[in-house]
């Protein structure tokens, strides 16, 4: 293995990164004989950075040259970077030793945009087609879907790529227009409207006939960054909503901008927006799991989410007329509601109601946050549980005792 | 032996496997005895507590099978996967524990997976999950190093005996590799030669730690080794720097399998 291609590898790994997707799961493709690997089911994150991310994917770059001089972006033309391109042969080769050697689940290929959408979107999609056909890999493969890329090419991809993710890159158009004036909202959606009606052409097919190859299996995901502009949670979530009913998405990423520019066009943070990215990933996670719809997140009177207190325990003090819920008779959707009780615990509560009286020490033992949830149950044993809670009374009495807004313990002595 | 009717309380004994404890559980309902303790072979000298003569109670795979089949009847395969799993987490008490869930389940003649309230379904469940995550580590965590002779190697040390329930994923994903993934705390391994997997034992010392010797790799491997390394430090964004939540996702003590900590 040469230096060279170790030098590239540098280059655009660090230039992929700020591509937050890491899922490898949802997809359906079994091993094959004589093939190298699969997936299927749950992805597997084989390692995490150090800044907590996880490791599950080879995600790279095909090349950061680019056209584009979009303001967030570290690859953009006007950065004084240093640029470098795989050949597919280079990312092949890295994708399979990887693979074969349990550090990956796939390859997730990116790029610059070099001459134009199609000649860029052409390349990656000859990398997918050559491992999937040459060198019969069955692992995950998340390709990018290059703005404006032609209809022939996007179909092509579905069928070589689990995923594909066409970015929005900002929550609306107008900020789009600002900070990347080369893009638009027509360029992402116009490829990623091809593929959902093509995945639901597909799985029309498929129910007729089982034979036919599978496309796109792991569906499709979006990105946008967070604190680059100015759209408010509200905002935020109500596209987001928009895309996973509208457009069948799996995935919206939101990734905390982080300055790599000094462009007037951007804000100056000092640090990445990391709590209000985290409460955007965990509203997200409401809409998804637990069935909330958006604007009972957030909603005009409160268009920003809580930074001190997390959307689910902000929901419940403001809704406390639906509490306490009483858990050996509510309904499973009423449970998954309460602050403290996850999709697992509702699940197993529901289940040992059935067989036995529900108290307080089982529940602990079901991995109920108890110490949060108190407030919002009917359950014997739950001496916390008054008549009646004012809101403010459990905001004080949980303040400081949730993760990442724990007072610093000051020290004494210098 | 304490008699009361026809019902034999007392210690048990077996040969440790799981075809021996689930002989343990016929000859319960057989001969009518009532375990206080199940021992292995060898553990009863570690228990101070312990009578120094418990029954020993010999291995039948007939009577093992049909101890299974009665699982799979009333509990069906998952409760089959449980109860092995459980046996396989090497849990001290795991052998009562299974008694207990197995009389449970026997008297109930149908699935007892929520009754949560029962002491013994409440451990299996936690010992499967504590099971399911070392498994998932192991997927996640197991790096194959390629020998001079194109054998993919993996040396393991699980916390509990995963290894038979991990290498099926293996077998799947990588069918068209020859490989092996060896446990050196248990001193055994599974063998994929490109058709089946075996069970093997080496007695040999060079695959004793989980860094294999240079002079063992193919000439390639620490070339990708170190392509990895660069990889890992690449993709990693400084300004997010979060230690923490490293470490919670990737505790201390699994760095020594992850060839980018190396």
């Amino acid at each position: 293995m040469n230096e060279r291609v170790q030098e590239k590898l540098k280059i655009l790994a660090d230039a992929a990164k700020y591509d937050t997707s890491c899922a490898s799961s949802g997809s359906e493709r079994g091993a094959k004989a004589g093939g190298l690997g699969n997936a299927t089911g749950m992805g597997i994150c084989h390692s995490y950075t150090e800044d907590g991310r996880c490791v599950s994917l080879l995600k790279i770059l095909l090349t950061n040259h680019c056209i584009f001089d979009c303001a967030y972006c570290v690859s953009r033309k006007s950065n004084d970077v240093k640029r470098a391109a795989f050949t597919v042969e280079e990312v092949v080769d890295l994708t399979m030793s990887f693979y074969k050697r349990n550090y990956i689940e796939g390859l997730f290929l990116s790029s610059g945009i070099f001459k134009n959408a199609d000649y860029t979107m052409e390349r990656l999609v000859r990398i997918a087609k050559d491992l999937r056909t040459l060198h019969n890999f069955n692992g995950y493969i998340h390709l990018k879907l290059i703005p404006g890329a032609s209809n022939e090419l996007v179909q092509q991809a579905g069928l070589y790529a689990d995923r594909l993710s066409a970015n929005l890159e900002l929550p609306s158009e107008t900020s789009l227009k600002l900070i990347a004036p080369e893009k638009s909202y027509a360029q992402v959606y116009q490829p990623m409207n091809y593929l959902k009606d093509a995945i639901a052409d597909y799985k029309l097919e498929k129910k007729h006939d089982k034979k036919i190859p599978i496309f796109a299996p792991a569906g499709q995901s979006t990105q946008m960054v967070i604190g680059a502009s100015p759209e408010t949670d509200l905002q935020i979530l109500k596209l987001s909503s928009e895309l996973y009913k509208g457009q069948n998405l799996k995935r919206v990423y939101y990734s905390g901008y982080i300055p790599v520019s000094n462009d007037s066009r951007l804000p100056a943070l000092l640090t990445p927006p990391l709590v209000r990215e985290n409460r955007l990933y965990q509203a997200d996670w409401l809409m998804r799991f637990y069935g909330f719809k958006y604007n009972e997140i957030v909603d005009d009177r409160n268009p920003h989410l809580d930074e001190q207190y997390d959307p689910k325990l902000v929901y419940a003090l403001r809704n406390m007329h639906l509490f306490p819920v009483v858990l050996q008779t509510a309904p499973y959707e009423m449970i998954l509601r309460v602050p403290g009780i996850g999709v697992k615990s509702a699940q197993k509560i529901v289940a040992a109601r059935r067989y036995h009286h529900l108290h307080i020490d089982l529940l602990k033992k079901l991995k109920v946050a108890v110490n949060r949830a108190k407030y919002f149950i009917d359950i014997p044993g739950n001496l916390l549980l008054r008549k009646q809670y004012y809101p403010e009374m459990i905001r004080q009495e949980l303040s400081g005792g949730l993760t990442g807004n724990k007072p610093e313990q000051l020290a004494l002595f210098g | 032996m304490a008699i009361a009717t026809n019902i034999v309380t007392g210690e048990l004994q077996y040969d440790g496997t799981f075809d021996g404890l689930l002989s343990v559980v016929f000859e319960c309902y057989n001969l009518k005895l009532v375990p206080t303790s199940i021992y292995q072979l060898d553990a009863v000298l570690k228990d101070l507590f312990a009578q120094q003569n418990p029954i020993p109670i010999p291995t039948s795979k007939e009577q093992a099978e049909r101890v299974m089949d009665g699982i799979k009847r009333y509990g069906g395969k998952e409760a089959f996967m449980d109860i092995y799993k459980t046996f396989l987490s090497e849990d001290p008490h795991r052998e009562m524990v299974i008694y207990e869930y197995l009389r449970l389940l026997f008297s109930a003649k149908k699935p007892i997976n929520g009754h949560y309230h029962e002491d013994a379904v409440m451990r299996v469940s936690q010992l499967v999950r504590q099971m399911g995550r070392e498994i998932h580590r192991m997927h996640a965590f197991v790096r194959f190093q390629e020998l001079a002779d194109g054998l993919y190697f993996a040396p393991i040390e699980p916390d509990f005996d995963v290894l038979p329930l991990a290498y099926q994923h293996f077998r799947d994903r990588y069918a068209a590799m020859q490989w092996c993934i060896y446990d050196i705390k248990r001193n055994y391994g599974m063998l994929y030669d490109g058709e089946k997997v075996e069970r093997v034992v080496l007695d040999n010392e060079t695959f004793s730690s989980i860094q294999l010797p240079t002079e063992l790799l193919s000439e390639k491997e620490l070339a990708y080794q170190q392509l990895w390394k660069d990889y890992f430090k690449s993709t990693n964004i400084v300004e997010r720097k979060n230690l923490k939540l490293h470490l919670r996702h990737v505790p201390t003590r699994y760095w020594k399998y992850l060839t980018e900590k190396w």
